[in-house]
């Protein structure tokens, strides 16, 4: 995984805003924030009844912080200090405008909702939006995709193939996520897994997972050198997951395992499924393209095929 | 199916006699003159054998044009005097047997009726929905072809290329709804996404107006960029809305292919072009919104599996228009 490079200057200017804005305790409840029993004198050799010099600790705090990669989280939690506030009085952060102006140098964007720093997807395009850290949990929505006969496409058609179209597919999956700025978690020739956290995250999860069975005919009908066309399944819900960098721990989640079963067991091949909870989150006039399957009665799930008349 | 004879000659007509006695079949003899305006009360479904020996070349053409006009009927011409020189273009414009004076020392007979009424002139297409709908269509005459890029696309020169019309149909609507300066807003909107939704097909927006206008793709001859981007517009149309506008453009989509001077996008006004007037035409008079309208000339480039879906809606201003929509 990538990493945002933070520079020494930004570092030197949220050392001078802890020390400007915020006496030592607050300072020290920020860091716990983040660091749970962080002592600022243990952290410095201090003596527990000696006062650590305010600058001093403003710099051990931020060195600290940028040793454990979280600068952007950090300076997200400043610019909620001071829109609101810490222990019931109002701060106002020193040199907050140009730490901003600085992450933004560095390829970072401020998203309002999450109120947290995710990456500029023009600038760079990783697992975690580049803030993101293995264990941090966060109601994600997924789709899940997979095409449909594997074995057979493999056994029928040369391996060159099957490698380009799979290649062609994954392609048109990739452009289509992350112009959504959602990200490919997983991606195993066949199949895989997308994610999506920031803005509106069902509907753009349904919207790429629409957008991506439309490509796929226009590539069947007009690109598609297979012997038979390539039909795809795909599932798109939303819940808690904890974020890893390792596939298969994100496999083991309870929300990926509900997701893979609507795939498979309830998503004809050419169409997508979503959950309920994905389908009460849609526009009227996407939702009306949907028709209900019942699976039974405390699970709805809405079903979505390209029907053209002939 | 009715027979319909039309001759003056008594010796064509002694031919054709046997066949009106028979009771499996329904034929009549008619006189040359009457050729307009019995087949235009007739339904589609007739025969017409048209016999051209007392006609002068002028009248000969008129009439076989006339026939070759209609869209839901077959016809044979009768030449005794072999006075067609090139019969193969007459099975070009949709003949669909010709009695020439070697055959017509021959009794006509039933077989040779129902041999004729097998073959399918080349240029009759059946629609898929129905047996009995068919029309006859131009061959495309196309000038240079511009290719499958813009490199050598020279501005001035006439070339082949695919065009894409949209329109929207709902733009005095949304005004009353939302504001001139909504709707503008909108449009740039829609001007930006379809730029960008166009781009991997080499397609430019070259004509825009605040109802619609022309895009414009380089065309081979083969190539069906134009169809597939259409697609994408098509089918993500209701998509759309995800970008947070509240209401949607409802579009007309009509893709033609043809000749045209290439000017660059606001020097277009002093073009004159048969392919962007009929475009237009289709556009303006005959499509409606939710569909994609496509002249079949174009559409005999598409891919068997996707031709299927497209479906025949009827001729206009001498083309045939096929279409394709969702359930």
């Amino acid at each position: 995984m990538q990493k945002i490079k933070i520079k020494e200057k930004t570092i030197t200017l949220i050392t001078n805003a802890l020390n400007e804005s915020f006496d030592l305790r607050i300072m020290s409840s920020i860091a716990q924030d983040f660091f749970p029993n962080y002592d600022i004198n243990s952290r410095m050799n201090y003596p527990p009844n000696i006062p650590v010099p305010a600058r001093d600790a403003a710099y051990k705090i931020a060195s600290d912080i940028k040793k454990s990669d979280l600068i952007p989280q950090f300076v997200s939690q400043l610019i909620k200090i001071q829109y609101h506030g810490i222990m019931g009085r109002t701060y106002n952060v020193a040199y907050l405008r140009q730490i901003i102006k600085d992450l933004y140098d560095a390829g970072l964007i401020y998203d309002k909702e999450h109120e947290i720093f995710i990456e500029d997807s023009e600038v760079q395009i990783t697992k975690n939006w580049g803030v993101l850290k293995n264990g941090e949990e966060k109601i994600f929505t997924f789709i899940r995709l997979d095409m449909v006969s594997n074995t057979k496409i493999v056994r029928d058609n040369k391996k060159e193939l099957v490698e380009k179209t799979y290649s062609d597919i994954r392609k048109i999956v990739q452009t289509i996520v992350e112009d959504a700025n959602g990200r490919i978690w997983d991606w195993e020739g066949d199949g895989g897994l997308c994610t999506f956290l920031f803005g509106n995250k069902n509907q753009a999860a349904v919207s790429c997972a629409l957008k991506i069975l439309h490509q796929l005919f226009i590539y069947n009908h007009f690109r598609c050198r297979l012997n038979d066309f390539v039909k795809i399944r795909i599932a798109v819900d939303t819940g808690l997951c904890e974020y890893s960098d390792r596939g298969e721990d994100i496999k083991k989640n309870d929300t990926i395992r509900k997701l893979v079963e609507i795939e498979s067991k309830h998503t004809k091949p050419d169409s997508v499924t979503i959950s309920r909870f994905i389908y009460s989150d849609l526009d009227q006039r996407i939702a009306k393209e949907f028709t209900q399957i019942d699976v039974n009665a405390s699970n709805k799930l809405y079903n979505y095929r390209i029907e053209l008349e002939k | 199916m009715e027979i319909l004879i039309f001759t003056d000659s008594a010796a064509v007509k002694s031919v054709f006699d046997p066949l009106t006695k028979k009771k499996n079949i329904s034929a009549e003899i008619y006189p040359v003159s009457g050729l307009k305006n019995t087949v235009s009360k007739k339904s589609s479904d007739i025969y017409v054998y048209y016999d051209i020996s007392s006609l002068d070349e002028k009248s000969r053409k008129n009439g076989i044009s006339f026939l070759a006009k209609l869209p839901n009927i077959r016809y044979s011409i009768i030449d005794p005097k072999n006075s067609i020189t090139d019969t193969a273009a007459e099975f070009f414009l949709g003949c669909s047997d010709y009695l020439g004076k070697n055959v017509f020392k021959e009794k006509i007979t039933l077989k040779r009726i129902e041999e004729s009424l097998k073959y399918k002139p080349f240029n009759i297409l059946e629609d898929s929905g129905s047996n009995d709908k068919t029309v006859k269509i131009k061959k495309p005459e196309y000038a240079k072809f511009s290719g499958n890029s813009w490199e050598n696309i020279k501005t001035g020169t006439e070339y082949a290329f695919a065009f894409l019309y949209f329109e929207f149909t709902n733009i005095s609507k949304l005004t009353k709804q939302m504001g001139a300066a909504e709707v503008a807003e909108l449009l740039g909107f829609f001007h930006n996404y379809l730029e960008k939704s166009i781009q991997k097909y080499q397609g430019k927006i070259w004509i825009w107006t605040n109802t619609g206008g022309i895009v414009l793709f380089p065309f081979d001859g083969k190539n069906t960029k134009a169809i597939e981007s259409a697609l994408e517009l098509y089918f993500n149309q209701p998509l759309l809305k995800f970008d947070d506008y509240s209401k949607n453009l409802d579009l007309k989509l009509v893709i033609h292919s043809g000749n045209t001077t290439y000017n660059k996008r606001g020097d277009t006004g002093t073009i004159v072009s048969d392919a962007i007037n009929s475009i237009y035409h289709i556009g303006q008079k005959f499509a409606s919104c939710n569909c994609i309208y496509a002249t079949e000339s174009y559409c005999q480039l598409l891919p068997e599996s996707l031709r299927e879906f497209f479906k025949l809606e009827g001729e206009f201003e001498g083309n045939n228009i096929l279409s394709l929509r969702k359930k």
